[in-house]
């Protein structure tokens, strides 16, 4: 019996396991423009305990970087084990990656972004730059999360409150609880909202995901609240979202009861029919360990934006039906249909690397 | 909504996964604070789970930092 066989999917579509054996796989960045020979590099998945794995065009999968957090992580699920390294994405232009994580200064817990570099086109790590640190965290959610480009060509990241006081996501003297943007180089851009600030929007709580969106040129993420409230939110320029006050500020749409969103991407670019073209895809991942189904989370739903700025429908997409503590975490859409991961994957022994997988979703014709 | 001091509780109590859990909860054992009630530690506040406990979501709890005292 495959992994695959684990998980119910919309009538019309098959889930095929394409990757296993990898370690808490968190999320996947695609190759925007990858190459054409079967060895060029198609994906990437970092490992929340540190590890980048890439995926060639031929499927292939080797360990990009390895140890790239500079502490023990402690496997405590739910708790201080669900940190580490989060965020990433893919640089068009020069294959290099922007990777989100905790670092130890120290005894302290920080964030930091780095870009890395390759010099055998993409398959391993050879250096890498900080392009963003000493960033006051918690080892625990809430921590910096997703990092995206945007159409504008500049680095986007989001960072979670920090856990310890909500009040952080509205100090515009502090970093927790924005999306900050910034140049590739770290800079702060000359044109954002507050002048000399890295901020583009404050007001979140932890903002796993983050997608961009080409029919309206938006980034929109996936946030976490407290028992109440976990949202979507189409971010603007200069928005207060409204941690702590009021989490369906802005919203898109939100979950009164949570289900806890990671990551999220749109139909946009030819995976699935034009049925469902611009629909969104969220992964809703529940609670941080649990085996079997469960009420909450552990599914990947869609939904269909109205013009106005809300949903016009909902629907379960893939649920999770197996007995170990898989679930649904990284999301993205590649050439030939969207992608995820399930972290935990079927089994997972107490301090011993997890197995999980990577599947992909395929429209039937 | 009242928790239970129950073995089956316990064990799927998550305090001691808590950024704020310290060495004085841990030595003496302390969990469930949701039904026992606060600790008798000295508590530095790095952040709260509870949100995230199977506990809290079985029996419907809203607050956060039940170990404070």
């Amino acid at each position: 019996m495959s992994a695959a066989d684990n998980w119910w999917v919309f009538p019309g579509f098959e889930i095929e396991t394409v990757l296993s054996e990898l370690d808490l796989p968190a999320n996947i960045a695609f190759v925007p423009r990858p190459g054409p020979r079967p060895e060029d590099p198609l994906l990437y998945i970092n490992g929340l305990y540190g590890t980048v794995t890439v995926m060639r065009n031929d499927g292939r999968a080797d360990v990009y970087a390895g140890g790239l957090l500079n502490y023990e992580p402690d496997h405590k699920f739910p708790g201080t084990g669900e940190s580490g390294l989060t965020g990433i994405c893919v640089e068009p232009a020069s294959g290099d990656l922007f990777l989100s994580m905790l670092y130890f200064d120290e005894d302290k817990v920080k964030a930091r972004v780095i870009r890395t570099h390759s010099a055998d086109g993409g398959l391993t790590m050879e250096s890498y730059d900080t392009v963003l640190q000493n960033v006051p965290s918690i080892k625990a959610a809430h921590q910096v999360q997703a990092c995206s480009i945007g159409f504008d060509g500049k680095l986007y990241v989001n960072f979670g409150d920090g856990m310890i006081d909500p009040k952080t996501a509205q100090d515009d003297g502090d970093w927790r609880g924005k999306i900050l943007r910034l140049e590739l180089d770290g800079n702060i851009p000359d044109d954002n909202p507050m002048p000399g600030s890295p901020i583009f929007a404050k007001g979140v709580r932890n903002p796993f995901g983050a997608a961009w969106r080409r029919s309206d040129q938006s980034l929109y993420i996936a946030d976490n609240g407290p028992h109440v409230d976990d949202r979507v939110c189409r971010v603007t320029r200069g928005e207060n979202l409204g941690w702590p006050d009021d989490l369906r500020r802005a919203s898109v749409m939100w979950w009164n009861f949570c289900q806890a969103p990671t990551a999220l991407d749109f139909n946009q670019t030819g995976s699935f029919s034009d049925y469902y073209d611009d629909e969104l895809f969220v992964a809703v991942f529940g609670s941080a360990y649990v085996k079997g189904p469960t009420h909450k989370g552990k599914k990947i739903v869609k939904m269909s934006l109205s013009d106005e700025g809300g949903i016009k429908s909902y629907d379960e997409f893939v649920a999770y039906t197996g007995e170990g503590p898989a679930s649904c975490c990284g999301l993205a859409f590649g050439p030939d249909g969207l992608y995820f991961t399930d972290l935990h994957g079927e089994f997972e022994a107490d301090g011993q690397p997890s197995r999980g997988h990577l599947f992909r979703i395929k429209e039937l014709t | 909504m009242n928790v239970p001091d129950i073995p089956e509780n316990a064990s799927r109590c998550i305090c001691p996964n808590c950024p704020t859990y310290n060495d004085c909860m841990s030595s003496d054992k302390q969990n469930l604070f949701c039904s026992r009630g606060k600790s008798s530690c000295k508590i530095d506040s790095n952040g709260c789970i509870c949100g995230e406990c199977p506990v809290a979501d079985q029996y419907r709890l809203n607050n956060l930092y039940y170990c404070e005292p």
